[in-house]
């Protein structure tokens, strides 16, 4: 099949030197029969013991085949070996020939083949490109997508103009879908080649300003992976982003609320300063608390990364009233998965540092259960730690102790350190601290104590009291501790406070003397050090024990212990045949080794307040990754907040209609001036951007902020202006009528007609007037005094044309009278309407009353199908003012109106495009059949044009 | 974003990995491994991994390591959540996740991940979208490939969803029978001390659905106590706005099962305390000589539901040979391996008080442990809440069909745990 597509590349194959194909068919008809799942495996576990040059050949085979079934299966194979880190590059030339396969399936293999090896096998990979060039310009949207997608994936430096040129040109695509895609690809080139960044710059600059929900989360994307610094660029955007981020897809949300933040801090007021200021608090900026409505709701999203996204921008941006919410949301993410779990925890437990008091109404969600995992478990220690105040004291003492019988050592000493945190930290209970970590060493499990003892000695530093008693209790429990941290604490202690127990401390010396060589290191440190110190202190008991230690020491294997033999061997054993300077050193002996030592400080994990944006992984690991963004400082000084001002007026709030989330069509209601390409449904932009400056009414020239649109704004909404000849110029020596119908909404039931009167004479015209002759009652226009050659004025007159379209009959007169001539006026139906706003139920419940002869049913032309959504909105729109239903059903475009009379009558169209149908639903039949015709022309006319 | 993704089993073979930038080879696993053989079971592997030169992040799941490699900053909860949602997918897919199934649809879980990655950042992870381009497999398929030798995974065309704005959603939905089950299933975690106090209890409630209705349905579900529900978080096609105003649930609901609605209900600290539907007496001695086991059981009143389902479960510290009790209801087994003794009650009669009792037996010359251990216990109650939160009705606008709609309530134990 295809053997058009790859004739041009059947040379280069040729001379790869492919192995003849009736070698390999035996072969690939037995591994053929086999599953998918058992050749999997084996392939590359029969090539194994194969020379190399026979691997793959069966495979080899198949995709030469000429049948689809038999590539797909190959393909099939070679993806599961890539899947399982194979190394199947050696097939590239084989599987490249397939990038034009018409099968799908075929074809979507050969692609994830080609992005995995292109990078190896960069000349061959060349062969694909031209395939990619033609599909970029398929009229299919998803085959677009994914060609731009795959060719920006082939990571051959070669190739890079044609990606750029393909980026760019898919940038102002009319699908958002390969918008979107093109989005997805800035950041690949930019990875292959940094030097594109200006061109891509350019291209980020035009996304961003794209109005799509699905596009505007991956612009962001590649805007922080490319230029997060260009914050200008946010600038015009911003208040758009603030009204789509509902809407975005969660990852993009994340993304874009994450940039958002750092946004913040440079563009506003810190609002806590701003308190600390001023006796009241400023109001936010309009911005800012924007942002901060917009995002408020996505605190209850089911995708934990949302919810911490909000809750960081919250914290670093909102003023400081909100910390409640957040922290409250924070807790409720507990209840997700361990990983969540604990990773929440870590952004917690570094909340808990900086600001307890946020966090201790929580105080029981953080108590640990057994099957917790240990990283978090220790990580809730912390936090209940860091929330230990003298008043939930007693409560957290008594968890505490249940931690320190658990099964799970790990937590007990844990605990145990916990508590002595809370002795250091709360003064007033270091008491019954110390008591219970005294009876936690009459426990069995070795770990605990030793723990025990490592955190009294440290408590005991920081206590200046008198606890003798304890370290004599400490120096009875030393024969039973194996753990040598323990037993070098409790001889540390000892030997610090050897003359308050001046009976016991030479004995233990005596003791450990005698063991020494079979002690750790660090043990063995300590009887050094505690044999000095009593050498000092009781010369008359410890002088030949501490010289016995010394020189154990001096001869002993680790150099440390040996070095501090021989540094405090002179100390405390002045030689006597040496002179002074040693013994003006044995003088000060006790102020050196005695002296008062600081006390150890015992800190949770984050008691530095982290300087990185809470919730990044650089928070988390606590160091700075690449590609973090650093927060910003708040500005000093308000910087100008008119960089935001859209040429529109600024969006409503209430702008996010009763279905914010997911209203179906809602978003799609966008302009399309910025974009030309836009698919968008309705498109209030005039068609015909000639048109525009005939157009009377001012509001034609308002741009209009899609996203600030009320359903009342809708109804004033110009359309696009079809421009119809009321007399020439050629009939009327030189003086030329257009109208017009604007569609304002008159109450009267009136229907208002703009009026261009042109000059093309030579000669100033004088009082032209329009007057009334015949046919339905006019509100005729402002006589013109003067119209001077070559200038055309714009005059509004009404008519009350109610339901019919009987032509009204005019006068038109100039030069006093002098010049005279008649005109009619006969209004296409679809001019006798009005819009009305409603919802999708609303309409199917309306419209299903007018059925049976109600109802005009009539296929669609058959050129519909060329025209996209918005381009038949659009024609429709063009012929009768109606506006569309949102919420309409995908393939379904429905609109509604009603007529302009006195008794508005509704007039319900509906296109349904997979059944090709045309529906209007009237009560007055003749309206009902005259509007299906025009609708058709108008369709088949817009459709003729493209 | 995310440069790789590997798939690593228990005995740490990598059987799946895709690359979405330039390769990265195999061997930065080895960290992982390292982790892995660190942490004292594969659940306590830390999620979040540094190594020279990469990032590791991973999930556990379906005794599955997913395992993504990073390079640069990304928030961790976005790679975790990415990481869950593969699970989920390939759930979705095949019903369930294994191994196994994996590795038998390795092309088709390879399609997969091709399609939800792009360059590292997730490209489309709705399942209904997903399923669109790559068709799940289903026995009527198998058998329609068979008979027609056609057989793609791949759709040609791009799925509606995507460009909606209800990308949960595809159209052309149809079924012969229309129906809608709710099940509201609410779980009381609570930690009792050794004395029977409440040290801490909570609700946690969830509300999952199975849609199988046609079209374009618009539903409205009612609460009759609304306000009971506190924290919660909804699905994307839940309007939110609806909600803050009346808090009813307004949505066009997926297609098939999802997550509506979790929340937690009111109460919060110990408030639901006395709502645990069992009382549980213990003694657990360990002597030199004789250590003994004795755990039993007594129903508490819960408006007239029968207590189902109670499992009760005690890890033993690792002196712990073996164990031989007697119950006097239901059976008990004991790892021996992890030292855990499980006893099944299953039904609580009310005026019944099962128990179960017998030696412990130690190691011989291990030192006699002095902590004490957790018992975890299990229980499901089903036409109760502990919240007490009832559906009110269920509204089904958009359409003309009438649908059968169903509720269940379900109250199980989450981590309830009495300490000894």
């Amino acid at each position: 099949m295809s053997n058009g597509g790859f004739q041009p590349y059947n040379s280069p194959m040729d001379q790869l030197g492919l192995p003849p194909p009736d070698h390999a068919s035996s072969t690939g008809s037995q591994d053929g029969d086999r599953g998918t799942r058992s050749s999997a495996a084996d392939p590359a576990g029969s090539a194994f013991f194969s020379g190399d040059f026979k691997k793959h050949d069966d495979l080899r085979a198949m995709l030469e085949s000429s049948k689809d079934s038999q590539k797909l299966e190959a393909m099939r194979r070679i993806i599961a070996m890539v899947a399982k880190g194979k190394d199947c590059s050696d097939l590239f030339p084989s599987v490249v020939k397939n990038v034009v396969s018409k099968n799908s399936e075929v074809k979507k293999l050969v692609y994830v083949y080609l992005t995995r090896y292109a990078e190896e096998q960069q000349d061959l990979a060349l062969l694909s490109i031209a395939t990619f060039q033609r599909a970029l310009k398929d009229p299919n949207q998803l085959i677009r997508a994914s060609a731009l997608r795959v060719l920006t994936s082939i990571r051959v430096p070669v190739i890079l103009p044609i990606q750029t040129l393909a980026l760019q040109d898919a940038v102002s695509d009319m699908s958002a879908y390969v918008r979107k895609t093109a989005a997805l690809a800035i950041p690949k080139i930019y990875s292959l080649d940094p030097e594109t960044k200006p061109q891509l710059m350019g291209v980020i600059e035009k996304l961003l300003a794209d109005k799509t929900t699905l596009v505007v989360g991956v612009a962001i994307q590649a805007f922080e992976e490319i230029c997060p610094n260009r914050i200008d660029l946010i600038h015009k955007n911003y208040r758009k982003l603030c009204e789509l981020l509902a809407d975005v897809q969660d990852w993009g949300q994340v993304v874009i609320i994450n940039m958002l933040t750092r946004y913040v801090r440079t563009q506003f007021l810190d609002p806590a300063q701003q308190n600390q200021k001023q006796e009241r608090q400023n109001p936010l900026d309009p911005d800012h608390e924007l942002l901060l409505r917009t995002v408020r709701p996505l605190f209850q999203s089911q995708n934990a990364a949302v919810v911490m996204a909000v809750a960081q921008l919250y914290y670093h941006c909102a003023p400081p009233g909100y910390m409640n919410i957040v922290i409250r949301h924070l807790v409720r993410l507990l209840r997700a998965s361990p990983e969540v779990q604990s990773c929440v925890l870590t952004s917690l437990s570094a909340l808990s540092a900086s600001s307890p008091h946020l966090l201790s109404g929580h105080l029981k969600c953080f108590y640990i259960h057994s099957t917790d995992s240990s990283s978090v478990k220790l990580v809730k220690l912390d936090i209940l730690t860091n929330l230990a105040t003298d008043s939930n004291f007693p409560v957290l003492l008594r968890e505490l102790q249940a931690y320190v019988s658990s099964p799970d050592s790990e937590l007990a000493s844990a605990a145990v350190r916990a508590i002595g945190r809370c002795a250091s930290q709360l003064p007033d209970t270091t008491d019954t601290c110390l008591n219970n970590l005294v009876s936690l060493l009459a426990k069995k499990d070795e770990s605990v104590v030793a723990e025990a003892i490592v955190v009294i000695k440290k408590l005991l530093q920081v206590q200046t009291s008198d606890h003798s008693h304890m370290i004599v209790d400490l120096a009875r429990l030393v024969d039973g501790i194996a753990i040598p941290r323990a037993r070098a604490s409790i001889l540390w202690l000892i030997g610090e406070y050897c003359d308050r127990i001046p009976k016991i401390a030479p004995d233990v010396l005596r003791k450990f003397a005698k063991s020494f060589l079979e002690e750790e290191d660090q043990v063995k440190l300590q009887i050094v050090n505690l044999a000095a110190k009593l050498c000092v202190c009781n010369p008359k008991q410890a002088r030949l024990l501490a010289q016995y230690v010394l020189n154990l020491a001096k001869y002993d294997q680790n150099y440390d212990i040996r070095d501090r033999s021989r540094f405090l061997r002179p100390l405390v054993l002045p030689d006597p045949s040496v002179a002074e300077p040693t013994l003006l050193a044995g003088k000060r002996v006790k102020k050196i080794l005695l002296a008062p030592k600081p006390a150890p400080e015992v800190q949770s994990r984050f008691a530095e307040k982290s300087p990185f944006q809470l919730g990044s992984l650089s928070h988390l690991l606590n160091l700075r990754l690449p590609g973090y963004q650093a927060l910003p400082d708040w500005p000093a000084e308000q910087p100008d907040s008119s960089v935001r001002a859209v040429a529109a007026p600024a969006p409503a709030p209430s702008s996010m209609a009763a279905y914010s989330r997911g209203g179906p069509k809602e978003q799609k209601s966008k302009q399309k001036q910025q974009q030309p390409a836009e698919a968008s449904l309705l498109d209030f932009g005039p068609t015909n951007p000639t048109a525009a400056p005939a157009a009377p009414s001012k509001s034609t020239s308002r741009p209009v902020d899609p996203f600030g649109l009320m359903p009342d704004d809708l109804l004033l909404l110009p359309t696009p202006n079809r421009m119809y000849s009321l007399v020439n110029k050629y009939s009327a020596s030189g003086l030329q009528v257009d109208y017009s119908f604007p569609r304002t909404c008159l109450a009267s039931g009136r229907i208002a007609l703009s009026l261009v009167f042109t000059n093309h004479s030579s000669a100033a015209m004088r009082h032209v007037t329009l007057q009334h002759a015949a046919g339905p009652a006019l509100q005729p226009p402002e006589p013109i005094d003067t119209l001077e050659p070559g200038v055309n004025t714009t005059r509004q007159a009404e008519v009350a044309w109610g339901d019919s379209t009987t032509a009204c009959q005019l006068l038109l007169r100039w030069d006093n009278g002098a010049q005279e001539i008649r005109a009619s006026v006969q209004p296409p139906v679809g001019e006798l309407l009005a819009p009305v706003t409603m919802s999708a139920q609303q309409f199917t419940a309306e419209s299903g009353k007018l059925k049976g002869l109600n109802e005009e049913k009539g296929r669609l032309p058959e050129a519909a199908s060329q025209l996209s959504d918005s381009d038949l909105a659009e024609a429709v729109r063009s012929s009768a003012n109606l506006v569309a239903v949102s919420g309409a059903p995908t393939g379904q475009l429905w609109f509604a109106g009603r007529s302009c009379a006195s008794r508005p009558i509704p007039v319900y169209v509906a296109l349904d495009r997979q059944a090709n149908l045309l529906r209007v639903h009237c009560e007055q039949m003749t309206l009902g059949s005259v509007l299906h015709r025009d609708l058709c022309s108008g369709i088949a006319a817009a459709a003729s044009k493209k | 974003m995310i440069h790789s993704i590997f798939l690593i089993n228990n005995s740490g073979d990598i059987f799946l990995e895709k690359h979405y930038k330039s390769v990265i080879p195999k061997t930065v696993c080895d960290y992982f491994f390292d982790e892995v053989a660190k942490a004292s079971s594969p659940e306590n592997v830390q999620p979040v991994i540094q190594t020279p030169n990469h990032i590791i992040i991973s999930v556990y799941r379906a005794q599955i390591h997913f395992v993504a490699v990073c390079r640069s900053e990304v928030p961790p909860l976005f790679v975790i959540e990415f990481l869950h949602r593969v699970a989920d997918i390939v759930k979705d897919y095949f019903e369930d996740v294994t191994e196994t199934i994996i590795k038998d649809n390795v092309v088709l879980v390879y399609e997969l991940l091709d399609e939800m990655l792009d360059n590292g950042f997730p490209l489309a992870t709705e399942p209904n979208i997903l399923k669109e381009l790559i068709r799940p497999p289903t026995l009527f398929r198998t058998i329609t490939d068979a008979m027609s030798g056609k057989n793609t995974n791949v759709s040609a065309s791009l799925p509606t969803g995507q460009l909606s704005n209800i990308p949960w959603r595809r159209i052309g939905v149809r079924y012969a029978n229309n129906e809608a089950y709710f099940d509201v299933i609410e779980e009381l975690d609570a930690i009792v001390d050794r004395s029977g106090n409440v040290v801490m209890s909570d609700v946690a409630g969830r509300i999952d659905c199975l849609i199988k209705l046609s079209g374009m349905p618009d539903l409205t579900l009612t609460f009759v106590n609304s306000r009971l529900l506190e924290d919660v978080s909804l699905h994307p096609c839940i309007r939110f706005r609806r909600f803050d105003n009346d808090r009813a649930l307004s949505f066009i609901p997926p297609d098939g099962s999802f997550r509506l609605m979790s929340y937690r209900a009111g109460g919060g600290g110990g408030g639901h305390g006395q709502m645990i539907p069992l009382t549980l007496r213990h003694t657990i001695q360990f002597r030199e000589a004789a250590s003994r086991l004795e755990i039993s059981l007594s129903p508490r009143p819960v408006s007239g539901k029968v207590v189902d389902e109670v499992a009760v479960q005690v890890t033993f510290p690792r002196s712990v040979t073996n164990v031989s009790l007697t119950p006097s209801v239901g059976k008990y087994t004991f790892d021996s391996a992890s030292r855990t003794l499980t006893w099944n009650v299953g039904k609580l009669e009310p005026q019944k008080f099962p128990s179960i009792k017998g030696p412990i037996i130690l190691q011989t010359g291990a030192p006699v442990p002095d902590c004490n251990p957790t018992i975890l216990v299990n229980f499901s109650i089903s036409g109760w809440t502990v919240s007490g939160l009832r559906v009110n009705r269920l509204d089904l606008m958009g359409e003309k069909y009438k649908p059968f709609k169903g509720v269940k309530y379900v109250t199980r134990a989450g981590k309830l745990e009495f300490r000894t």
